[in-house]
């Protein structure tokens, strides 16, 4: 979930294309949760910085939520660098974290190494 | 070239002036005043010229200079009567004043110039009418205004001159003391040995000004003159009339003017005066010693403002430094969320087409490539901003100096291979291990080699040097202070010295400046020395670039030993 209207877009071109996903796109961080509800995807991409309620937030009411609680959440981020995504080992309050701009390949690969599994058919949200 | 000279043009103006006031009277002179006998024209064709006798030291009246110039106010008259009548006055001094009244009474000199009238002297002589009268002056350091005020009173005269007869007819209560010429009797009043002197106003100006008495002045003047005349051989009575007639056309202005010339009655010039000068040269020798102590004193002060102007300065290079990586900080913070969205989108653009495009052909697969070059370009330049802004806390842990340095030279080995470059290392053994963020000196090092590299191009060489340095009390002082440290304390001092062209002077301020850069679009950001800059400072150290004098540039880092809590001038900059 993101913001940015195209960049979920083409993230989700990319995703459903080259990692053959089935890719999710939320655009109102007040809608996340419910979503998450409706979809109960196998891996949440969070946008940290956001109107109205922040990537943060949503990760906290993903966690509060038993349904949801159990989903990784990856943090996508303008802020940090990927040297410091690197550093910090990318967790931080159990989630990992990757700076824009990011490759599609990163986030396959980010997917694989979180699900154990890679180009399967998977549920992601963006 | 002719200069406009206001003083020449005065100068101008009075000959012209004089020239025709010379016209004027030597007209009106000839013809209607000077109304000559027939007996007199007679004398005057007969007697072309006239041997005059002169005093040959009778200053300001009369004297003879070493070269045998007549001057002084009879000269001047003599001048002006022989305008008049047409005579040649021939002067003769002799051997002195004496030796001129023998030739005279000779009848080898005809006339005498200036004489006072005596009795005696009638014997010998007529005389004409006076031609110079001076008033008689009473001299003093006190404030005697005439005779009467000299009653019990001891008086200076010349003895046999005019005044010692009037005196000793006028005031018999007065005690005379009689001095051999003016001089003597004005030194004497000066010195108080008399209350006052009788003279005239010429001679006694001329003592008091070659003596340089400033004590003394005319506190009176007397009724009595001193009257010059004209003494003529008793045969020659012709020109007794002749002369008087002469005398009597002289005109008040020419009288004027003659005296004017020869005689100041102003204060003679206070250097004359030995008191005076003494105290001053005395003065002047106390300013001196006072000078001296001035200038040395102001040489230690203008050494210690020199000094503070240089602190001040560095600190507010420091200062404007830190303004301008506080802009650039909070700059970077808020494009970077900004520029790095949109990239974001622009990177997704990218991988998706080139996932679309498994079967692009090599044009399509370099304009792909090139795009994902430029969006790692782009976010480069926002990582180091950030780099730059961010006060992260560094991570300090011992280390050996001289590892880093060769780690960072093995991580641009493949570089220095490629590009030719000969790299070669000094490394001081002796320097114990540092509290210093690795990782971070490490990006150093490499920002450092990599831009050496960068300046030489192909070929060239690069060496690295590391030194145990200890600081000396005031050859080092100013990087003492710059390391917050004291004389004797011991610092790092690392150097990466390149053959490359060196920095020009006008780029060696602005070298740590944010996105300063030499090198050309897309291999810089302008960065690399900031960033460099910033770290070394938080490890209280300092870099400096600079020349070679073999040529190529130099970049030294200096870091001390043992690394204060927080440097000082992090703290000031902040604050």
């Amino acid at each position: 979930m993101d913001d940015e209207v195209t960049f979920t877009r083409i993230t989700k071109l990319n995703l459903d294309r080259i990692g053959d996903y089935e890719t999710h796109v939320v655009n109102d961080s007040k809608q996340a949760v419910e979503t998450a509800k409706e979809v109960v995807p196998d891996i949440i991409f969070l946008d940290f910085m956001m109107p109205g309620l922040d990537g943060g937030d949503v990760a906290a009411l993903l966690r509060d939520d038993p349904e949801l609680a159990h989903i990784p959440v990856v943090f996508l981020t303008a802020i940090v660098s990927r040297e410091d995504t690197e550093s910090m080992g990318s967790q931080v309050g159990g989630n990992l974290f990757l700076a824009k701009p990011v490759k599609a390949q990163e986030m396959v690969e980010v997917i694989g190494r979180l699900l154990g599994t890679s180009g399967t058919a998977q549920d992601a949200e963006v | 070239m002719t200069k406009y000279h206001p003083v020449n043009f005065q100068i101008f103006v009075i000959a012209i002036c004089g020239g025709l006031a010379g016209l004027f009277y030597s007209s009106v002179g000839s013809a209607a005043s000077l109304d000559f006998s027939e007996e007199e024209q007679q004398w005057l064709t007969q007697h072309k010229m006239v041997v005059t006798g002169v005093d040959s030291d009778f200053a300001p009246y009369e004297w003879v200079t070493v070269e045998g110039v007549h001057k002084g106010m009879v000269s001047d008259y003599l001048a002006l009567i022989g305008d008049k009548t047409g005579i040649d006055f021939r002067h003769y001094s002799g051997s002195g004043w004496t030796d001129v009244l023998e030739k005279a009474k000779a009848r080898e000199v005809d006339i005498l110039a200036a004489a006072a009238i005596s009795p005696q002297r009638q014997e010998s002589f007529d005389f004409t009418d006076a031609y110079i009268r001076m008033p008689g002056v009473i001299i003093s350091t006190e404030e005697y205004g005439s005779l009467e005020d000299l009653k019990g009173k001891k008086i200076a005269v010349v003895s046999n001159y005019v005044w010692d007869d009037l005196l000793t007819a006028y005031n018999a209560d007065a005690r005379v003391v009689r001095v051999e010429d003016t001089f003597t009797g004005v030194e004497l009043t000066s010195l108080k040995g008399v209350d006052a002197m009788l003279s005239d106003p010429g001679t006694v100006s001329n003592a008091i000004s070659k003596g340089g008495f400033t004590n003394l002045r005319i506190s009176g003047y007397l009724e009595q003159a001193l009257e010059l005349r004209f003494a003529v051989r008793h045969d020659w009575p012709q020109l007794i009339s002749i002369l008087n007639k002469a005398i009597a056309d002289i005109s008040a202005e020419e009288t004027e003017a003659i005296t004017a010339k020869w005689i100041r009655l102003d204060q003679p010039g206070l250097w004359d005066n030995p008191v005076f000068k003494y105290s001053v040269i005395g003065g002047v020798l106390f300013f001196i010693h006072i000078l001296g102590g001035f200038i040395t004193w102001n040489f230690t002060l203008r050494r210690q403002v020199a000094k503070r102007t240089r602190d001040l300065r560095l600190a507010q290079q420091q200062l404007v430094q830190a303004e301008k990586m506080r802009t650039v900080g909070s700059l970077a913070s808020g494009v970077a969320h900004e520029v790095k969205n949109p990239l974001a989108i622009i990177q997704m653009g990218v991988d998706f087409l080139n996932a679309e495009h498994d079967d692009a052909d090599e044009i399509e697969r370099q304009v792909i490539d090139d795009m994902d070059d430029a969006i790692t370009r782009a976010n480069k330049v926002i990582m180091e901003l950030l780099d730059l802004s961010r006060d992260a806390e560094l991570s300090f842990s011992a280390a050996d100096i001289n590892e880093v340095i060769n780690k960072s030279l093995h991580l641009v080995e493949y570089e220095t291979r490629k590009h030719n470059i000969a790299v070669s290392t000094d490394l001081d053994q002796n320097i114990p291990e540092l509290q210093v963020d690795s990782a971070k000196l490490q990006q150093v090092f490499i920002n450092l080699l990599m831009n050496s590299m960068q300046a030489m191009g192909e070929d060239g060489a690069i060496q690295v040097k590391s030194r145990l340095f200890t600081l000396r009390k005031t050859r080092d002082a100013d990087l003492a202070r710059e390391l917050h440290l004291v004389a004797g304390e011991k610092m790092v001092v690392i150097e990466v010295a390149d053959s490359g062209p060196g920095i020009e002077a006008e780029q060696s301020a602005k070298l740590f400046d944010p996105f300063y850069t030499t090198k050309p679009v897309g291999e810089g950001t302008g960065l690399g020395l900031a960033i460099s800059q910033k770290i070394i400072q938080m490890h209280c150290g300092t870099i400096m670039l600079g020349n070679r004098k073999e040529g190529g540039a130099l970049a030294r880092i200096t870091l001390p030993i043992e690394k204060r809590g927080s440097c000082e001038k992090e703290d000031s900059t902040r604050g």
